[in-house]
């Protein structure tokens, strides 16, 4: 078994790791996996009882918001390992029931989901109505850069053509906005 | 809380003739949410999801104010019960015959439903009778937005909404329109017309939506793409959809009445000798028959003319109706007799009360 990687930062090695039962089901456990340098800088006093693995995710979310996702190098076959930080699905077990755990799988997984949904529906972005206090679709263009090309490199080396032809023509469209 | 005042009741979404002379028979919107806090229900301990169901039906109550909607925990139903409320398309057969716990809020009309703890949290339904797409999108907004603000969906700035299944990401949108096709599929050009939707990023179902086959030529249209539109084009394409296929039964029933008229008289006058004699009805016949009787009203082929029976006998002749009303129903041999007396009686009721 290879090493576990930090849940938090997604880099390094974790050095610490807290587990939490909810309710009587298997279902309800949750891991959470955190190196030394993130547990400073959360500032988390674990000696004196952790907080709740919710609370720090929490923290997390806060404060690596616009952190590249965990994820993001892994292939379709390789992120088969891989599992959600916050409901512990691997995207091997989202491909037997073709439901997801949580929602932040969309953001574990994106990569097979940007492939995923540009198979289904054609496109890998919303258009529509959002929450009326939520940033429009689309605010951050850079990081919407970064999935789609890790996306397109993730769909050549599986050999998805046609994928991969279809990312780069989304890739096209975010230099040129107005074409 | 008995069932029995709702059972007793039309429902919403059957008025008929509804619109186009009874070819479009109903419109149904239903948006797909989750919140954000809570997993989704293959990872979420059935402690969590009585928590949520619970925290679902306090906050839609309280948000909407509606004081004679109705709030039911499925588990503390029976299982005829349960279907009832599938043949009222008030709930989905996932949600009725679900093990975990779910919830339905339904408003006193039956037009808002909103199922807890379906595939996802929430799944928020407007339907009513006749060709209104673009009105119940409205209604369905209203409340989504109304809840939103309690609750806090699962939002993705590039995927939108969030789904368990990745199907339903985007907009969560389904809207679909139900429409009655009897001249189509009897002229054997229903097949390729429906196989030409696959590419407008159409489906087709039966009656009672997933999974179930089209009975009585009954045909429920359906987008399959949630995402990359938004929900005004998404129902702006499903009525195009829905007005070209209108345009072909339309087309369909001119033809057969022009060309062969005796062919759709003899399928019309054979219903309705069977309808108004038999002493036994199956639910598969009396489905079978009763759209043929129904083409023959919108034709005017038959002297007697009364919508509203029609659909008296299309939902109170159900199976789990039936049994719920009906002491003597519980056999389904009983029940085929008792179904077929209650047609009888229906169908000799006077035209003079024809609408």
């Amino acid at each position: 078994m290879h090493s576990v990687t930090c849940q938090i930062c997604g880099k390094r090695p974790a050095t610490t790791h807290l587990t939490e039962l909810d309710g009587e089901s298997a279902a309800g456990r949750q891991e959470l996996h955190l190196c030394a340098t993130c547990i400073q800088r959360l500032d988390l006093k674990l000696e004196s009882g952790p907080p709740a693995i919710a609370t720090i995710l929490s923290m997390k979310a806060e404060d690596v918001g616009g952190a590249k996702p965990l994820t993001l190098t892994a292939t379709t076959e390789d992120g088969a390992d891989e599992r959600c930080p916050h409901c512990g699905l691997s995207f091997g077990e989202f491909g037997s029931g073709k439901l997801f755990g949580c929602p932040h799988d969309y953001t574990a997984f994106s990569v097979q989901i940007d492939l995923l949904l540009g198979r289904y529906h054609g496109t890998t972005r919303h258009i529509g109505r959002g929450p009326r206090n939520a940033p429009a679709a689309g605010d951050d263009l850079s990081s919407r850069r970064t999935l789609l090309d890790n996306a397109l490199r993730a769909a050549v080396a599986g050999e998805h053509y046609e994928d991969a032809a279809r990312l780069r023509d989304e890739l096209r469209r975010l230099d040129r906005p107005g074409a | 809380m008995s069932l029995d005042d709702l059972l007793a009741r039309p429902a919403a979404w059957l008025d008929s003739p509804g619109a186009h002379g009874g070819i479009a028979v109903s419109s149904r919107i239903r948006l797909a949410r989750n919140l954000s806090s809570f997993a989704f229900q293959r990872k979420l301990s059935k402690v969590r999801q009585q928590e949520l169901v619970g925290r679902l039906m306090e906050t839609t109550a309280r948000v909407t104010g509606w004081k004679d909607a109705r709030q039911l925990r499925l588990g503390a139903l029976t299982e005829l019960e349960r279907t009832a409320l599938v043949e009222r398309q008030l709930v989905s057969r996932d949600l009725a015959n679900g093990k975990h716990p779910t919830g339905v809020f339904i408003s006193r009309d039956e037009i808002h439903s909103l199922m807890f703890n379906e595939e996802d949290h929430v799944r928020l339904q407007v339907i009513s009778a006749g060709l209104c797409s673009n009105a119940n999108l409205e209604l369905a907004v209203a409340l989504d937005q109304a809840l939103e603000g309690e609750l806090g969906w699962a939002w993705h700035a590039q995927y939108g909404y969030l789904t368990a299944c990745p199907t339903n990401v985007g907009t969560g949108l389904r809207a679909s329109v139900m429409l009655h096709l009897p001249a189509l599929a009897e002229s054997g050009e229903l097949k390729q017309v429906l196989r030409g939707l696959t590419k407008l990023h159409m489906t087709v179902r039966g009656l009672h939506g997933e999974g179930s086959e089209p009975t009585g030529h009954y045909f429920q249209i359906s987008n399959t793409r949630a995402l990359g539109a938004s929900e005004r084009a998404i129902v702006d394409q499903l009525n195009e959809t829905v007005e070209r296929l209108i345009a072909y039964e339309q087309l369909a029933r001119q033809s057969l009445l022009t060309t062969q008229p005796w062919r759709l008289e003899d399928k019309v006058f054979r219903a309705w000798g069977m309808l108004t004699h038999a002493r036994s009805l199956t639910t598969e016949e009396l489905t079978e028959q009763l759209s043929w009787v129904r083409l023959g009203v919108a034709l005017s082929l038959l002297e007697w003319r009364n919508w509203k029976i029609l659909d008296r006998i299309f939902l109170q002749c159900q199976p789990a109706h039936l049994q719920l009303q009906h002491a003597e129903a519980g056999e389904t041999e009983q029940r085929d007799r008792l179904r077929a007396d209650l047609v009888r009686k229906w169908l000799s009721s006077p035209p003079a009360s024809a609408n």
